[in-house]
């Protein structure tokens, strides 16, 4: 191997000098190869024989200072144990274990016998590839802006160094098959070299996507970070469009999983958050081009599995593990999992039911397997089968707090199944006690406009809060709001009841009133009319019971938010109600104590203004029209409020500026919520935005948004920005 | 309870003109049998609008014809009125104990203010008909605690054996949920009450909760156990030797005020007790 120092070049790209620097390996001048000599490379890989795997886990100890154990998972026997301490996370090659210990990096034996070791180099372990007799090791894995790499090849026995080369370049996952050790470096390119010399034989440039990793699969080499490409002559052409490549179809997966962990950054020893949140999937080597076995691509989200559509990306089912996924594999008989209290499964690729259970001997935060893709344990276990929807309604709900994003992504996927027991499952998730507000809201939202299955959300409706009986209050707002767009009129009874019900929420009272408007049952007539005589003077202080202070027993926004419910009632008996009810408002609009907002409706369609109600229907939808037919009432006038998508279109303009507010935010829920007032001018305001976090960046810039005009006069209006980019 | 209760159709079918017009306190009233229930609408002459005026006539009505008083106060606060107008008005009505109230007190049971549930609670208690009596036991499982402990503590007053099942779901909801040595108010209300209002079983139900729920709250229905007459000194006596067999400072406490209140009128129960204050250091 030549070495030649070239500190003005090096100065001149930028880069620094690092001390050496070859002049044909990874130099930037190099062009990328032509498709004949690509096709020579795939050749060579092609016909080589591939060596045969043990099936094997390298388990780190809880405490990486402590070791790892090599277990047998086919056997579940413990084939070797390492007590020396673990500084990066282990890789397995072949009947080798390699880490970085104690300033070297060390091979050791499945058995846990030291082979060899040469230093580190002040370097982390960032991956090695064993073929034949020899073993390739790249360090680096300071970061692929880091531009500082060693590759080393090495005699397997003993360790004895075969070529040697140092770079000012950063290095990722490398490959060994016979006399070719492939390299990824600086993001961009993929060098093949020769094992024996370290002389660059070929190379891949790609020109519009990122090289991270090279790994063997059978008789192919397969590339690539953010999608996955299949070394052949067709990779000359540097770009993803001119060579077959695979790129998953999803991108708002948990956690934002990417397709595979950065190559160029090592992974800590014992738990890393990097390593449970990612796609897991494998290349199928026998299909042509890039396929995947399974045709399925793997979320992995800490406990949580989903198993995607490799090409539409539907979901086909979700699995949670009852621990934290140390290590996830990909075999020809499903997916391979150990956790971190030492279970390992194999998991049905069709519908993620256990095959297999195993209790290893050995257990850790970090499982590194190495699996050969005919690894099929006998099947031990018969578990039921489950539907997606079941699967889902288990990946949606639990306490863990650190797994909302994998919850929220099941929720959400929950309320894009059709179907009754979809329903069912939503409504159930959104009666449990422990569901966080942001998933209450993904959750409710998703029921909001289904139609199948409202006997679940009825039923549901039929419970009230029971102190004694320990009876949690239904989310009485987001059922009335799906049942008034689901038009199921055998929930009014239900939903009086609620209106009438002191522990139903004072947010949920609108809406109430609003889906009794829109179901327009004149069994309820009576029932708001009643709830009108009830609140609309309930303002002011109250002596306790026993005497003292009189105190005001609600804050402001519970007032506001029961104003609003008395208002929204007005809007209902002007559009329902008849001769008798006039007196009422009329009342109402005179009454000294009532809140201005409550008088002004009153005076409002008495007036025969435009009544102003929020709709969960669209205007001209069957649930508009009150089943009594035109009122007998002078100022029950037509509506004249503004469409979803009107509001849609003025707010999405502005969704941008929006999303800023949820930069480095702890977590990103899937939308905003987003409630306020708007007028006939389309001015905005009472803007009230869910997760509240950001009702102080968002609402602001929500009030300066100009809406179209209309007839409305004080308007509730409704906005859902999605926050997936 | 849910709304809609004011039945003036229902009263017209029945008992004739006479009997809506019995609504309207000004016009001859036909009450012979029947119950008349009051409107969702203002009295005549009232305005209720004016706060002072309302609170006036409330007034007024305490003091006359206390059926005709009800009726008004009770369509007066299903008409709507203001907050501390309806605490005055079921104030009153809690007074009258009239059964023509019974709507306007059921509604108010439901009000959204814990205050105005409170007055309904102790209004409701002084009618004593079954479905006040059963309108009180559903809001032991009030999302408020003071009203939960709020209908305890009237349920012990005028609770029935019915009450009794519902009382016992409240102090065992709440039996082995903590709070120090009282527990919670529904559980020290609830305790009275079943010490008050339970039959010999369920004193004997309540000694199996010792050293199992706060002392402090199986103290107030001994207490209210030992001071019922009518209960049998066997009972009272098993009481004491529990009591006795727990041997706290605060059983001897408790011991210890009983046979001061007993003082010159010795019964088996206060002479155990008595000997057991002695051995309790």
């Amino acid at each position: 191997m030549k070495r030649l120092c070239l500190p003005l070049v090096l100065a001149a790209l930028g880069l620094g000098c690092a001390g050496s620097i070859y002049r044909g390996a990874f130099s930037l001048s190099t062009p990328s190869s032509d498709a004949t000599v690509l096709a020579a490379v795939a050749d060579r890989v092609r016909v080589a024989a591939p060596a045969p795997l043990p099936p094997v886990a390298a388990i780190v100890a809880d405490d990486p200072a402590q070791g790892l154990a090599v277990i047998d998972l086919g056997t579940a026997a413990v084939l070797g144990r390492v007590a020396a301490p673990i500084a990066s996370r282990p890789v397995v090659a072949g009947d080798l274990v390699l880490a970085r210990s104690g300033g070297s990096i060390v091979a050791w034996s499945l058995s846990g016998a030291e082979r060899w070791r040469f230093p580190d180099e002040g370097l982390d372990l960032v991956g090695a590839s064993r073929d034949g007799e020899r073993v390739a090791v790249v360090l680096g894995g300071a970061g692929v802006t880091r531009r500082r790499g060693v590759l080393r090849v090495v005699e397997a026995g003993d360790g004895s160094a075969v070529a040697r080369t140092e770079i000012a370049h950063s290095l990722g996952l490398p490959t060994l098959v016979g006399d070719d050790v492939f390299v990824p470096w600086d993001g961009q390119n993929l060098s093949v070299l020769d094992a024996r010399t370290g002389d660059e034989r070929s190379r891949v440039r790609s020109r519009d996507d990122v090289v991270g990793f090279s790994f063997r699969e059978g008789h192919a080499v397969y590339y690539g970070a953010r999608a996955l490409y299949r070394l052949g002559p067709e990779s000359a052409s540097g770009t993803a469009e001119g060579t077959p490549h695979y790129q998953p179809r999803r991108d708002e997966l948990p956690g934002a999983a990417p397709f595979a962990l950065d190559a160029y950054t090592s992974l800590r020893a014992g738990a890393d958050a990097r390593e449970r949140v990612r796609l897991v999937w494998r290349p199928d080597p026998t299909q042509p081009g890039v396929a995947l076995l399974h045709n399925t691509v793997f979320a992995l989200y800490h406990r949580d599995v989903f198993a995607l559509d490799a090409q539409t990306g539907a979901l086909r089912w979700a699995y949670v593990s009852p621990n934290d996924l140390a290590g996830v594999s990909v075999v020809r008989a499903g997916l391979v999992v150990v956790d971190d209290r030492g279970g390992a499964s194999l998991l049905s690729p069709d519908d993620g039911r256990a095959r297999w259970r195993q209790a290893l001997p050995g257990a850790g935060p970090q499982a590194v397997l190495q699996l050969p893709s005919d690894f099929s344990p006998a099947p031990n276990t018969d578990d039921p089968p489950r539907t997606l929807v079941q699967s889902l309604l288990e990946a949606a709900g639990g306490s863990d707090a650190r797994l909302l994003p994998a919850q929220r992504f099941a929720a959400q996927s929950l309320a894009a199944l059709p179907g009754a027991p979809a329903t069912a499952a939503l409504v159930s998730l959104l009666t449990r006690r422990a569901l966080s507000p942001e998933l209450r809201a993904v959750v409710g939202e998703g029921l909001v406009g289904r139609t199948e299955g409202t006997d679940a959300m009825l039923e549901a409706l039929d419970h009230h809060y029971d102190y004694v009986r320990g009876v949690d209050v239904p989310p009485v707002g987001f059922l009335a709001r799906a049942l008034a767009r689901a038009h199921e009129r055998r929930a009014v009874s239900a939903l009086v009841s609620h209106l009438f019900d002191p522990a139903t929420p004072t947010d949920d009272l609108a809406p109430i009133v609003v889906a009794l408007r829109e179901l327009g049952d004149p069994s309820s007539l009576q029932s708001l009319a009643d709830f009108v005589r009830m609140y609309h003077a309930d303002v002011g202080a109250v002596a306790p019971v026993g005497g003292g202070d009189a105190i005001i027993e609600r804050d402001i926004t519970e007032q506001g938010q029961l104003n609003a419910a008395v208002e929204q009632a007005i809007e209902a008996i002007a559009r329902m109600g008849g001769a008798p009810e006039r007196s009422l408002l009329d009342r109402v609009q005179s009454h000294p104590s009532a809140p201005e907002v409550v008088r002004a409706a009153a005076a409002r369609v008495r007036d025969g203004a435009a009544p102003e109600a929020p709709s969960e229907n669209p205007p001209g939808s069957a649930a508009e029209t009150p089943a009594t037919g035109p009122s007998d009432m002078s100022f029950g006038a037509p509506a004249g409020r503004l469409s979803p998508d009107a509001i849609d279109g003025a707010m999405t303009p502005h969704r941008a500026e929006i999303l800023a507010c949820l930069r480095n935010a702890p977590s990103r829920p899937a939308q905003l919520r987003v409630q306020f007032r708007y007028d006939g001018d389309g001015r905005v305001s009472n803007v009230s935005v869910m997760p509240a976090a950001f009702q102080q960046c968002v609402a602001p810039l929500v009030a300066q948004v100009q809406l179209p005009t209309s007839l409305a006069v004080r308007e509730l209006g409704t906005w859902i920005c999605p926050t997936a980019q | 309870m849910r709304p809609s209760r004011t039945t003036p159709l229902l009263a017209l079918a029945l008992f004739g003109v006479g009997a809506v017009a019995s609504a309207q306190p000004r016009r001859p009233v036909v009450t012979t049998v029947a119950m008349v229930h009051p409107t969702s609408e203002a009295p005549p002459g009232w305005d209720l609008s004016r706060a002072d005026d309302t609170l006036a006539r409330i007034q007024r009505a305490a003091t006359g014809d206390p059926r005709r008083g009800a009726l008004e106060i009770s369509s007066a606060l299903l008409a709507g009125v203001e907050p501390h107008v309806a605490a005055a008005g079921l104030d009153t009505l809690g007074v009258l104990a009239r059964p023509e109230s019974a709507d306007a007190i059921l509604r108010y049971l439901d009000h959204r203010r814990v205050s105005l549930r409170r007055r309904a609670l102790i209004a409701a208690a002084r009618l004593r008909t079954p479905a006040m009596l059963r309108a009180i036991e559903a809001r032991l499982g009030d999302s408020d605690p003071e009203v939960r402990s709020e209908a305890a503590r009237t349920l012990a007053d005028v609770g029935d054996a019915t009450s009794v099942r519902a009382l016992w779901a409240a102090f065992e909801r709440d039996a082995s949920n903590g709070l120090g040595s009282e527990g919670s108010s529904l559980l020290q209300e609830s305790a009275r009450a079943l010490g008050a209002r339970g039959g010999e079983q369920d004193v004997d139900r309540l000694l199996t909760f010792l050293r199992r729920a706060p002392f402090g709250a199986l103290a107030r229905a001994f207490e209210a156990s030992l001071r019922r007459a009518e209960l049998p000194d066997p009972v009272k006596l098993r009481v004491v030797q529990a009591l006795a067999g727990i041997a706290t400072p605060q059983a001897r406490e408790l011991l210890t005020r009983l046979v001061d209140e007993h003082r010159g009128r010795p019964t088996p129960a206060i002479d155990a007790a008595r000997s057991a204050v002695s051995r309790i250091q």
